[in-house]
């Protein structure tokens, strides 16, 4: 109550800001239902890319464990680290750094704290531990994506039922829950059709057309966008084909029926 | 019933199960694919990348698995596959990876007329 009561508050002192929501809110419903699911498979891509990255992190950790215990000779150590921090630099370049908290122009190894002298002396890089841990609960959140796209699909047919039944009357109530159940579970259906057949097109539109190299993550960009697009258009597209067959049932002494011809 | 009705459930229909054979194939024919391509550094470290079982990295798997079916002269070009691999691979799985995006397509498209008959001449349904 007390959320309501402040976002009723900021609506009234900046009631532009409200008018705006309101004006589009068919939109940023429509957004939050069928975008929802390319939300999810972009944020899914980036979880591993920080998978990555915290994997090579561990990698980093057990090369100083292996040269602290003897495993390792100090040239092969030196190495093997220069190798891990090549890793690490390509996966961080540039914008590849969101979500990972490592930011500045500086090189990786004061980025990450990382003194071969201290750790020899301690047992361990500070603060490195808890770095990993961070990038990898930010992972586990992101690849969560689908799902909370999902629970918004839901949410927002629940929503729509909710306002018809609060405004209209009995029949109308009823016939929404038909609509807007079919709206969802065409929309559900369609946003994962289009995605796959979205990433796929576009694929091969960046291979062919745009010329972006196989051998790159070029590609992982192209079916996320691709994924992302194919699903906000076919989801909207069948989700409105499936509220129109759902308009079309008809509850009749408790039997569900096609609505008659020229009813 | 109208053909407007008959044609949305056909439609439908034709997703459903467009749908149902990519999660099929994906859930049940992708190890097998992709055993075919083990040696291959491409496939090697696109799996390495998408580890984890769960959707979304079977989703990125087979789409590598079914560009390099769909496009085999470019993947040959860039030096990514070699053709003793790709000849490796049984037709019949192929069409498993390769034919429900192709009859996909023609879904596509009649989503797309749908669409457009539904929103400029709604009257006529």
């Amino acid at each position: 109550m007390r959320h309501a009561e402040q976002v009723r508050r900021s609506l009234e002192l900046n009631t532009s800001a409200g008018a705006v929501v309101i004006g589009n809110y068919d939109l940023l419903q429509s957004f939050l239902a069928y975008g929802s699911i390319g939300i999810g498979s972009a944020t899914s891509a980036w979880a591993r890319h920080l998978d990555e990255v915290a994997q090579t992190l561990e990698e980093i950790e057990q090369v100083h464990q292996r040269l602290r215990s003897g495993d390792l000779s100090r040239e092969n150590f030196i190495r093997q680290r220069q190798t891990l921090f090549s890793r690490l630099e390509l996966q961080l370049q540039g914008a590849a750094r969101f979500g990972t908290g490592l930011r500045g122009n500086e090189s990786l190894r004061k980025v990450l704290g990382i003194s071969t002298r201290s750790y020899l002396h301690k047992g361990e890089i500070a603060g490195y531990a808890k770095r990993i841990r961070e990038i990898a609960q930010m992972s586990k959140w992101l690849g969560k994506g689908t799902y909370i796209g999902l629970a918004l699909d839901v949410g927002v047919t629940g929503l729509e039922v909710r306002e018809a039944c609060v405004t209209g009357r009995e029949a109308q109530c009823r016939r929404a829950k038909y609509v807007e159940t079919g709206r969802f579970v065409g929309g559900v259906m369609g946003s994962v059709f289009g995605g796959h057949v979205g990433a796929k097109l576009s694929r091969s539109v960046c291979h062919m057309v745009l010329g972006i190299s196989m051998k790159g993550q070029g590609a992982l960009a192209c079916a996320v966008i691709g994924g992302a697009a194919g699903g906000y258009e076919a989801g909207s597209v069948l989700g409105d084909e499936s509220a129109f067959l759902g308009g079309k049932i008809l509850e009749l002494n408790g039997d569900l029926i096609f609505e008659p011809e020229g009813a | 019933m109208s053909f407007f009705l008959a044609l949305i459930i056909v439609h439908l229909a034709g997703i459903f199960v467009l749908l149902s054979l990519m999660l099929f194939a994906e859930y049940a024919k992708l190890d097998e694919l992709e055993s075919y391509f083990d040696n291959n550094e491409k496939v090697r470290r696109h799996k390495r990348f998408w580890k984890k079982n769960s959707r979304i990295d079977r989703f990125h798997r087979m789409g590598l698995m079914i560009d390099i079916l769909s496009m085999p002269k470019r993947f040959l070009k860039a030096g990514l596959v070699t053709e003793e691999e790709l000849a490796s691979v049984p037709p019949v799985l192929k069409r498993w990876a390769l034919w429900p995006y192709r009859v996909s397509y023609i879904w596509i498209i009649a989503t797309g007329a749908w669409y457009a008959w539904f929103k400029w001449w709604p009257e006529g349904t």
